[in-house]
């Protein structure tokens, strides 16, 4: 399950890592997309039976932090 | 169903496309502010330059300087910082929001006008005026013996607007790169009574930065974080977060010290009071985000991996922390 998510992602991920290849500000960094990775995995890494020790939206977890620049009003990476 | 077509992970791209409300960066930085206000914790005897809770932040990272940087405890240690300064603001100072980070890469290339330092009353103020100009450049990891000479900017004086342009600083300097600071009253490292609170005592004076893209540009870019998040091991990751082993060898300073040095300045450049200026959070929760986005390329191995020992670059040769 996780290694089947993990390749998936990381082909669906493929067309934005080459667009993040032009760094502006109004463009998806390729570095961002491990974010979006990162989230996924830990979503099964808690679905797998591992204690949840992550859980999403818990405000003592960094997965809610927000970018100063880039932040709406959910929970978020 | 294609990830790309996920309504989760479609919902995670598109929120670097919105923007934090002003309002919401306001509540932020009112909360900061108040820490600015309410009264320190740390007893005088320990700590005798404090005057406010924010200081006590700054105390504890000046006091433990030298088991939390280099050492086993860097992420974890400065993990909790972050954390426990974001539950100080709502529990002391009645913020509901969370920390923001700074997202070095999307600004490398101009941090003086991202939104987090470009001055605005929405941000965590902008650069120093001209200041400071004796001074050629910044020396990583010292003045006295630069692997790495950053040249001075546009600024180097005090924050000119701005939020935090008033907010100052009461302890330090401690290994501070801007060389023209007023010394701490305790600064006598060979005085056996000071030596445990060097930088500790009162000092009030003002912010000062000193913005670098030409830092920010070579070691907190895309590509530079890339490489940092494709590290194969802990070892890896740690080392060339904090400017690799040995440090800062082959002009290389990692995203750590780039990041630090992107504001520079006094307290922004100073090793052990850096988070006396409040960007500082910005950039460490951005720290811990990494880390956090590196753990999680696989969670089940990397979760509880840790690299380094209790002494600052194993000297003298320690256990492992």
């Amino acid at each position: 399950m996780y290694f089947t998510t993990l390749f998936a992602t990381a082909v669906a991920l493929l067309p934005l890592a080459s667009a993040a290849a032009v760094y502006t500000n109004d463009s998806y960094l390729e570095s961002d997309t491990y974010a979006a990775r990162a989230w996924i995995n830990q979503q099964d890494y808690q679905r797998n039976g591992v204690p949840k020790a992550w859980a999403t939206c818990n405000d003592k977890n960094t997965v809610v932090r927000k970018e100063w620049y880039a932040i709406g009003s959910r929970c978020k990476i | 169903m294609p990830l790309a077509q996920d309504a989760r992970f479609n919902s995670l791209l598109t929120r670097h496309r919105s923007q934090l409300t002003k309002k919401e960066r306001k509540k932020y930085i009112a909360a900061v502010q108040c820490l600015g206000k309410i009264e320190a914790k740390t007893p005088l005897s320990e700590a005798p330059g404090v005057r406010r809770r924010y200081d006590d932040f700054i105390a504890a990272h000046i006091n433990q300087t030298f088991t939390i940087h280099s050492t086993g405890n860097f992420l974890g240690w400065h993990r909790f910082l972050v954390w426990t300064y974001e539950e100080t603001l709502r529990n002391e100072c009645g913020y509901d929001g969370y920390q923001p980070y700074y997202n070095w890469p999307k600004w490398a290339n101009d941090p003086a006008s991202s939104p987090a330092l470009d001055g605005s009353d929405t941000s965590m103020s902008g650069n120093g005026v001209l200041g400071c100009t004796s001074q050629p450049g910044y020396g990583i990891p010292s003045n006295e013996a630069p692997l790495v000479l950053i040249p001075h900017g546009e600024g180097g004086g005090c924050i000119k607007d701005g939020p935090f342009k008033d907010f100052g600083i009461n302890l330090g300097p401690v290994f501070s790169g801007l060389a023209c600071e007023p010394p701490n009253p305790i600064s006598n490292a060979s005085d056996p009574a000071q030596a445990p609170l060097l930088g500790l005592g009162y000092n009030p004076r003002c912010l000062k930065r000193d913005i670098s893209p030409w830092t920010s540009r070579q070691w907190s870019n895309d590509r530079e974080v890339v490489s940092l998040l494709e590290c194969k091991t802990i070892y890896c990751f740690w080392a060339q977060m904090q400017g690799g082993i040995p440090a800062f060898v082959n002009n290389f300073l990692g995203v750590h010290t780039a990041g630090h040095f992107t504001i520079s300045g006094d307290p922004g450049s100073d090793f052990a009071a850096s988070n006396g200026d409040p960007y500082f959070y910005l950039h460490h929760a951005q720290i811990d985000r990494v880390w956090w986005m590196w753990q999680n390329q696989q969670p089940w191995q990397r979760t509880n991996e840790i690299y380094g020992t209790i002494t600052f670059l194993d000297q003298p040769p320690s256990r492992n922390a």
